[in-house]
């Protein structure tokens, strides 16, 4: 407690007391005092008494104010003014400013639409009136809750101000920020990793996955590293929104965002558990101010919000937007319309500090269907076979082959088969039937030694899956020559902004998938320039199961919708299209899989085609070398309401080359014309 | 008259003084009778299949609480490490279940973490709770308990052990 502050509340105590004996002194049972030696001491200690019991059983913080305020602050608001801070990069930084163009001369606005992040009300768009008002509060003596001071508050802004300024003998209040000295680990955040969690077909806003923060504890403090803390930034959705309205407010900006913290098994719970999402995480090499300088800033924005973009303004952009504050270089280019979270690890795998990367390490975090592949991908066959029998009847584990293993053979397969029914069971919503299995397995691996699988749960073991930064770029200009034998020769022009189709390598996504938005295809030929196609969204997978084992995989399904020429015969005949498709795929080979679809479509009428319809289609899909995959595809197409019936599709393409930057790629395809491509793709 | 009412006030005070430790020991022993599965609305916060579990990867279902009050109870009191304990237990059963019957694994180790629990002692926690885990399996009910049931019989096995048997290496409380 500083002397000016206790001389002022002792003063205030005693003021008290003494009133009361003056009431004495007017008819009351306390006479004023008579300024007589003794009753002034006594009155003395019995106000310094009740000034003691009071400070003991506040809860406040009776910290320094030395002086007013204004004094201190207006002598640094001038330093501030002199040297142009509030222009400076760092703290239109930390305010999340932007112009609302290029033009420095135009208008700031915060992204920040909370308003009490800001300490001035014309915060929000003048970063000087901001910078004065929060170097004001800084000297505010703290009142009952101290965590509200600004000091705690803005610790970000309060150390870059301490550092850019000359202080001199300037000595704001000392206040203690127990909140966030206590999410920080009182400072022992050692280093941050940024998590990718791969993308998920089946939520449109989980497409391109997600992006997490996590503040790595030193591990004498905070041994395990799944009770590190980590920050998300994501939409805040009511409970039961209906899907249109959800697609349409995340598209354009009905939502709030917000950051929010938790601890990282949270996180892992809900995209490798309830998800069965990978995640990776990238560790950075950032110096310990670095660190300090960004986990004081998450500080800031947690709770505060922004508007909502799933396309741009969405997770990627805005953990770009943060790292950036130490990394000084862009994590995702500024003028695309959308941010990809794969682009930004991307870019980090490319940094360099000092000479050394600035990532420092990736790891796989497997999601519980990786772990059941892994391990499964382990076992031998005789391990396999037994591991399916169980699988199908529990009473297996009495039959003789699964006796007769030895305990090490055991403890694997049963390892095995709780990450499958743990698998299952979050895969189809806990049915009982599934849930009693795994307890027969589980009371069973009670009563073996208690040991490791001999199948490691080593991550690096994890079934091939690759980082994201490692997967093709997201995207495509295709370029080449065609012959069509209807239309002659040309070339076509092939553009696509993301994201990435099923003949591309499968690394850094799922497996036999494609998903494509915004793809343009235009072809010249026969001395004209004409659309060929404009998908809007293209989105399949084959879901190809990668054990035998009951409910791993499932049906491979396809959703598209856009334009396209009704054949390869024709020019200026476009149809706009909707399709939805499902099937089963297989797996022939380790090498090749095959696959079986009934696609069903609606679409406007062109000349004497129908307006419903289905194809049914049957195909090959896989690598038979390393550096070319290829795709054949034979179908059959009817019409509800056609009077040409009956057309056939024959499609055959092929990538050769692995490199995520270029491939080249030959087709073949048959509807009503025939045609031959050769292109090169490049990937940006 | 003066040095009785002085008197009068000093006694009030040294009153008021010595009952300070009281209100203290009740707000301790108001979180040592917390349970938090009931108390602090853990169920609420550990989420299994929702509607759109699927769809809330990319949205905000936790906004930082680290502590759900009910029934009158301090923020303090329901993020005090029972409560850390129980919403562990409740978020990550899954794998405490598999992990406790294969003796091993980096939930369990975080979870006698929370506990405070010493690290050279973790294993023979480990092997002792999994000892008794091993014979509540056999309950024929285990399988038809909801998810929460199965986390919260989970937790007072281990608080048991936590603060009897190990009472010296896990610093209970």
């Amino acid at each position: 407690m500083g002397m000016a502050a206790w001389q002022q509340f002792n003063s205030r105590i005693t003021s008290v007391s003494l009133g009361l004996r003056h009431e004495a002194n007017t008819g009351s049972r306390f006479p004023y005092p008579r300024h007589q030696g003794s009753d002034m001491r006594s009155n003395f200690i019995v106000a310094q008494a009740l000034a003691i019991f009071f400070a003991l059983i506040s809860h406040s913080n009776i910290t320094t104010a030395l002086t007013e305020p204004s004094a201190e602050a207006d002598a640094l608001v001038h330093q501030a003014q002199a040297t142009k801070l509030a222009q400076h990069p760092y703290w239109m930084a930390l305010m999340h400013y932007r112009r609302t163009a290029p033009d420095r001369n135009t208008a700031l606005n915060s992204e920040i639409i909370s308003p009490d992040f800001f300490l001035s009300p014309y915060g929000a768009t003048d970063s000087g009136s901001e910078l004065e008002a929060t170097l004001a509060a800084f000297f505010k003596t703290p009142g009952n809750d101290p965590d509200n001071h600004a000091q705690c508050r803005f610790p970000a802004r309060y150390k870059w101000l301490r550092k850019s300024l000359d202080w001199g003998g300037l000595r704001p209040p000392s206040v203690a920020c127990k909140q966030f000295d206590d999410w920080s680990m009182h400072g022992h955040f050692d280093s941050l990793s940024l998590v990718f969690a791969s993308g998920y077909l089946s939520n449109p806003a989980s497409f391109y996955g997600h992006l997490l923060l996590k503040f790595n504890t030193d591990r004498k403090v905070l041994a395990a590293d799944i009770l590190d803390e980590s920050i998300n930034f994501g939409a805040i959705v009511p409970s039961n929104e209906n899907g249109v309205v959800y697609v349409l407010k995340g598209l354009f900006g009905g939502y709030d965002a917000s950051y929010s913290n938790t601890r990282f098994y949270r996180q892992n719970h809900l995209y490798a558990e309830n998800e069965l999402r990978d995640m990776w995480e990238y560790e950075l090499a950032l110096s310990k101010d670095e660190v300090d300088q960004i986990s004081a800033h998450s500080w800031e924005l947690l709770h505060t919000r922004f508007r909502y973009f799933f396309l741009k303004e969405n997770c990627a952009y805005q953990m770009a937007e943060l790292l950036e504050l130490v990394i000084g270089q862009p994590l995702l280019p500024r003028d695309l319309p959308w941010s990809l979270p794969a682009t930004v690890f991307d870019r980090l795998a490319t940094l360099q500090r000092n000479g050394a990367p600035l990532v420092r390490k990736v790891r796989l975090i497997p999601s519980r269907l990786n772990s059941l592949h892994t391990k499964y991908a382990a076992l031998n066959s005789t391990q396999k076979l037994i591991t399916n029998e169980l699988a199908h009847d529990t009473s297996n584990l009495k039959s003789t082959p699964y006796i007769q293993l030895v305990e090490a053979e055991k403890i694997s397969v049963l390892d095995t088969l709780l990450d499958y029914y743990e698998f299952r069971i979050v895969a189809e919503q806990g049915k009982p039937d599934l849930k009693k299995a795994k307890q027969e397995f589980l009371i069973e691996r009670a009563a073996l030694a208690s040991q490791s699988s001999l199948t490691s749960d080593n991550p690096s073991r994890a079934s091939a899956t690759s980082p994201p930064h490692e997967g093709s770029r997201p995207g495509m200009i295709r370029l080449g020559l065609l012959h069509n034998s209807h239309l002659g020769t040309g070339t076509e022009l092939h553009l696509r902004p993301v994201y990435y189709d099923l003949l591309q390598p499968d690394v850094g996504h799922i497996a036999n998938s494609n998903l494509t938005m915004f793809d343009f295809r235009m072809i010249y030929a026969n001395s004209r320039l004409s659309l060929r196609s404009l998908e809007l969204v293209n989105i399949e997978t084959l879901n190809v199961a990668r054990t035998p084992l009951p409910g791993d995989g499932g049906p491979a399904w396809k959703v598209k919708f856009g334009f396209a020429t009704q054949n390869l015969a024709c020019e200026n005949c476009m149809t706009f299209n909707i399709t939805g498709g499902i099937g089963k795929a297989t797996p022939i080979t380790s090498k090749i899989t095959g696959y079986a679809m009934l696609d069903l479509s609606a679409q406007t009428k062109y000349q004497d085609s129908g307006t419903a319809g289905a194809v049914a289609r049957v195909g090959l899909i896989g690598s038979p070398v390393d550096g070319w995959k290829s795709n054949f595809t034979l179908g059959q197409r009817v019409y509800s309401n056609d009077t040409i019936s009956n057309r056939h599709s024959i499609r055959w393409e092929n990538r050769l080359g692995n490199h995520r930057d270029w491939d080249i790629r030959i087709s073949y395809e048959e509807q009503v014309a025939r045609e031959y491509q050769v292109t090169v793709s490049t990937y940006w | 008259m003066m040095k009785k009412m002085n008197g009068i006030i000093s006694a009030i005070l040294l009153c008021l003084l010595a009952a300070m430790p009281t209100i203290s020991s009740a707000a301790e022993q108001e979180a040592k009778d917390l349970n938090p599965w009931t108390d602090c609305g853990i169920g609420a916060m550990i989420f299994d299949n929702t509607k759109w579990a699927a769809a809330i990867s990319n949205v905000i279902w936790d906004l930082g609480t680290t502590a759900v009050t009910s029934a009158g109870l301090s923020k303090q009191t329901c993020s005090g490490k029972n409560a850390k304990v129980a919403m562990f237990i409740g978020t990550t059963y899954a794998n405490l279940e598999d992990e406790t019957v294969k003796g091993d694994g980096q939930h369990l180790h975080a979870m006698l973490n929370i506990m405070n629990c010493d690290s050279a002692a973790h294993e023979n926690i480990i092997g002792s709770v999994r000892s008794e885990f091993g014979q509540s399996l056999r309950d024929e009910t285990y399988a038809s308990k909801s998810s929460l049931e199965k986390a919260e019989g989970y937790y007072n096995l281990v608080q048991a052990k936590v603060s009897g048997q190990y009472a010296h290496q896990c610093h209970a409380i």
